[in-house]
């Protein structure tokens, strides 16, 4: 008999408006769910071990001064948010805004190199397996040789950028990429050349999909070219790009290497994102427990703005379901 | 019989395995991978036993990345592996840079010990040595000669509290480099003082050529120049007793006429490091340079059209006359407490690194850059002096030297500071860039931009 059916017959069987204890569950069906439960103990333990009690202990160093290489603790309350909110030296805001700055910059232009090359690559064209496989290699490359390669080319005396500039006449200076004014632009356009073929791969996957019928169905209508992508591809393409596009800016927004490879922060903390903030109150600033502290308090508004979103969203859904 | 059957191991039986069986099995290789590295952690480092016997892992972990560096190392490490056959040499090369400091944080932190660390900084060793972190190495240096095998007062520098906690390897000082061509076409001299430095810049900045060759990256190359121009300006930047006094008049007049000469340097100057400012001056784009004896190789090697041209200066003292201390490297080779192969770490220090031919060969990769520690055997002395370049530029190499021996850093400003054990973290740190920067592009002026510096660094010297 199926599970479905016993527990419909043990509820007729009971008296009206009389509460009974519910019915202990066969014994295949408790070695059922005690066998459910051993399946979901390995993800359990490394979500355990690997997530939940890395913020945990992070969180917790946050009331303490902890020693860098021994990590002995000392109880300090909650000092350490108050220096980092309101102290003298607490950059959490300029960070906050040069992180949205950096994230929002970058993917917007990995967006729209990305669909543009996906749109390109998924016409056919003699070599295009070939241009395929070459747009993802910055994706490929280490993160490392990719900066010190464009920070190289971008360098102001030997890069290959300035020196092509001046020799085509358009400069008469050499441009100083990393300086105060050119430096966020740069590190932006290094990130949109690094991570775009991840859009590209997304999208590129996407648009295969779409069926040709729609676009037959458009032509006859007498749509333009433009008008298939604004009112074919773009709505096909909306869903997934909606979540690329999110999973990017949260990337971005926690993105360290890149930043610190090419200025450190640098100049006067014109690129110095949260990450990199945290980076250096823990590593060479006032220490691993007010480096706790800022990641805690960075934790806690990320939580707190998708919590805000989600309920939006959640709300708007309960508006069209009635 | 159907793919999913397996033979028991025990009984010889042949049975079907059903879904069950499989997901079973697999929630259980699930569990056994994710407890793998608990187990791992737990169990004991197998392979170097405790005998002394000379086989097992030996690991390093270095600060030297140079080419130069690196060819040593390898030489050193196919010497070790050959001569013993029992023992393999793991070693991890770091950037001196941001890079170390962090991971011998991690390594002390998850307790993965190497077995030495060969080349780390002054700074650096002081962290370790004051946690205890740091084995006595008095058993190595009694046999490298103890005090009479090295050069004096280089064992007092790794002494603390009557105890050596590492073997003193090398010393080098940071200095301006210049063109003499390009000052004799000007009609200057050597520069001596901050106002001869700034007309040599000045008179040397053409449409093709720079005259400042200073670095203002946000990196430890940075923090190290203007240590050392802070120091030639009579300021610190904390006093005997490690009370933190950069917010000074003396810092804001240094700040103020690094940015003036900053008119002077390449327009990516606030991205500079090491890197940028040597190949600069090797490659001719700039008529100066902050750095140390390594550009003798680099300019013979790389533009040798230039090496009849430079020229030398320690720091100028900003009125002029005698020079003072300037930045400097001491570095240092030192093993852990932990070691898990102590044995083995003993025999990279006492029959590698410190030995013939090996000492000479580092010294001599770069020649100039550094100095001996060691009192040189009347062999290694010959074969250290007939080097072609030390040979070439001996006027040149007593003024490197002088600054070698002078060298201080943040780590001990001078004889009568205390030892700073947050010297590495300021040295390594953004605080002291920063501030340059901060002045250099007028975001702040420099009396606001001293003063946020002076509390960031009250901050490293209180809590971090």
């Amino acid at each position: 008999m199926l599970t479905g059916e016993r527990s419909q017959e043990t509820e007729k069987e009971a008296a009206p408006g009389k509460r009974r204890r519910p019915a202990r569950a066969a014994k295949p069906d408790r070695e059922q769910a005690r066998f459910g439960l051993i399946l979901l103990l390995p993800a359990l333990l490394i979500f355990v071990v690997v997530i939940a009690y890395p913020v945990l202990y992070g969180i917790s160093r946050s009331f303490f001064t902890v020693n860098k290489l021994t990590l002995a603790a000392e109880w300090v309350g909650f000092s350490n948010f108050a220096a980092e909110l309101f102290g003298p030296t607490a950059k959490l805001f300029s960070g906050a805004r040069l992180s949205v700055i950096f994230a929002v910059g970058t993917t917007l232009v990995q967006l729209v190199i990305g669909v543009l090359a996906a749109l390109l690559l998924n016409r056919p064209f003699f070599g295009r397996s070939l241009a395929r496989g070459l747009a993802i290699f910055p994706y490929m490359v280490p993160i490392v040789v990719a900066v010190l390669v464009w920070k190289w080319m971008l360098n102001d005396q030997l890069g290959i950028v300035n020196h092509g500039m001046l020799a085509t006449g358009m400069i008469d200076t050499p441009i100083a990429w990393f300086d105060q004014s050119w430096a966020m632009t740069s590190v932006i356009l290094i990130g949109a050349w690094r991570y775009f073929p991840f859009i590209v791969l997304v999208v590129l996957a996407r648009l295969q999909s779409i069926p040709r019928a729609l676009y037959d169905a458009a032509r006859v209508d007498g749509a333009s070219a433009w008008s298939q992508f604004w009112d074919v591809t773009l709505p096909q393409l909306r869903t997934v790009l909606l979540v690329t596009v999110g999973l990017r800016i949260v990337w971005e927004f926690n993105d360290f290497d890149l930043i610190a490879l090419a200025t450190n922060g640098g100049p006067a903390g014109a690129t110095e994102t949260l990450p990199l903030n945290v980076y250096n109150v823990t590593f060479f600033g006032a220490g691993l427990g007010r480096g706790a502290a800022l990641s805690t308090i960075i934790l806690t508004a990320i939580l707190l703005a998708y919590l805000g979103i989600h309920i939006r969203n959640a709300r708007r859904a309960a508006k069209q379901e009635r | 019989m159907s793919g999913s059957s397996a033979r028991s191991a025990l009984d010889g039986t042949t049975r079907r395995l059903s879904r069950r069986d499989l997901l079973r099995m697999a929630a259980l290789s699930t569990g056994a991978l994710a407890a793998a590295p608990l187990l791992n952690a737990c169990s004991t480092d197998a392979g170097t036993g405790a005998s002394g016997a000379t086989t097992g892992v030996l690991s390093y972990m270095s600060t030297s990345t140079a080419k130069t560096d690196l060819a040593w190392f390898e030489k050193v490490v196919a010497a070790i592996e050959s001569e013993h056959p029992g023992v393999t040499v793991e070693g991890q090369q770091l950037d001196a840079d941001q890079a170390f400091y962090p991971q011998i944080q991690t390594m002390v932190a998850t307790g993965a010990y190497v077995d030495v660390l060969p080349d780390i900084s002054e700074s650096l060793w002081r962290d370790l040595a004051n946690e205890g972190l740091l084995a006595d190495a008095g058993e190595v240096l009694a046999a490298l000669g103890g005090p009479s095998g090295f050069r004096p007062g280089m064992l007092d520098r790794v002494t603390i509290e009557g105890t050596p906690y590492g073997v003193p390897l090398r010393i080098g000082g940071f200095l301006m480099w210049y063109r003499t061509d390009l000052a004799e076409a000007a009609g200057l001299s050597a520069p001596t003082s901050w106002a001869s430095l700034r007309e040599y810049m000045s008179a040397t900045t053409t449409a093709d050529m720079y005259g400042n060759g200073i670095p203002y990256g946000v990196n430890n190359a940075t923090s190290g120049a203007l240590f050392s121009y802070i120091l030639a300006n009579g300021g610190n930047v904390c006093d005997p007793n490690l009370d933190v006094v950069f917010d000074s008049p003396a810092n804001v007049e240094t700040l103020e006429y690094l940015r003036d000469i900053a008119q002077f340097a390449p327009p990516g100057y606030l991205n500079y490091g090491y890197a940028e400012t040597l190949e600069n001056f090797v490659q001719g784009r700039a008529s100066t340079c902050y750095y140390v004896g390594r550009i003798l190789e680099r300019i013979n090697t790389d533009n040798p059209a230039l090496a009849d041209k430079i020229g030398v200066v320690r720091i100028p003292a900003a009125g002029g006359g005698e020079p003072v201390a300037a930045y400097g490297s001491f570095a240092i080779s030192a093993m852990l407490k932990e070691a898990p192969n102590p044995t083995l770490g003993k025999l990279w220090q006492t029959d590698y690194q410190f030995a013939t031919p090996y000492y000479i060969d580092a010294l001599l990769g770069a020649p100039g850059n550094d100095y001996p520690t060691l009192q040189l055997s009347a062999e290694e002395e010959a074969r250290y002096e007939a080097d072609p370049l030390l040979n070439k530029y001996a006027d040149i190499l007593e003024i490197t030297m002088a600054a070698a021996e002078a060298a201080v850093s943040p780590s001990q400003e001078s004889a009568a500071h205390q030892p700073n054990p947050r010297g590495g973290v300021i040295l390594a740190g953004p605080i002291l860039p920063t501030v340059l920067q901060e002045v250099v592009t007028g975001t702040k002026p420099a009396a606001a931009a001293v003063a946020d510096a002076a509390a960031a660094l009250r901050d490293v010297m209180t809590t971090g």
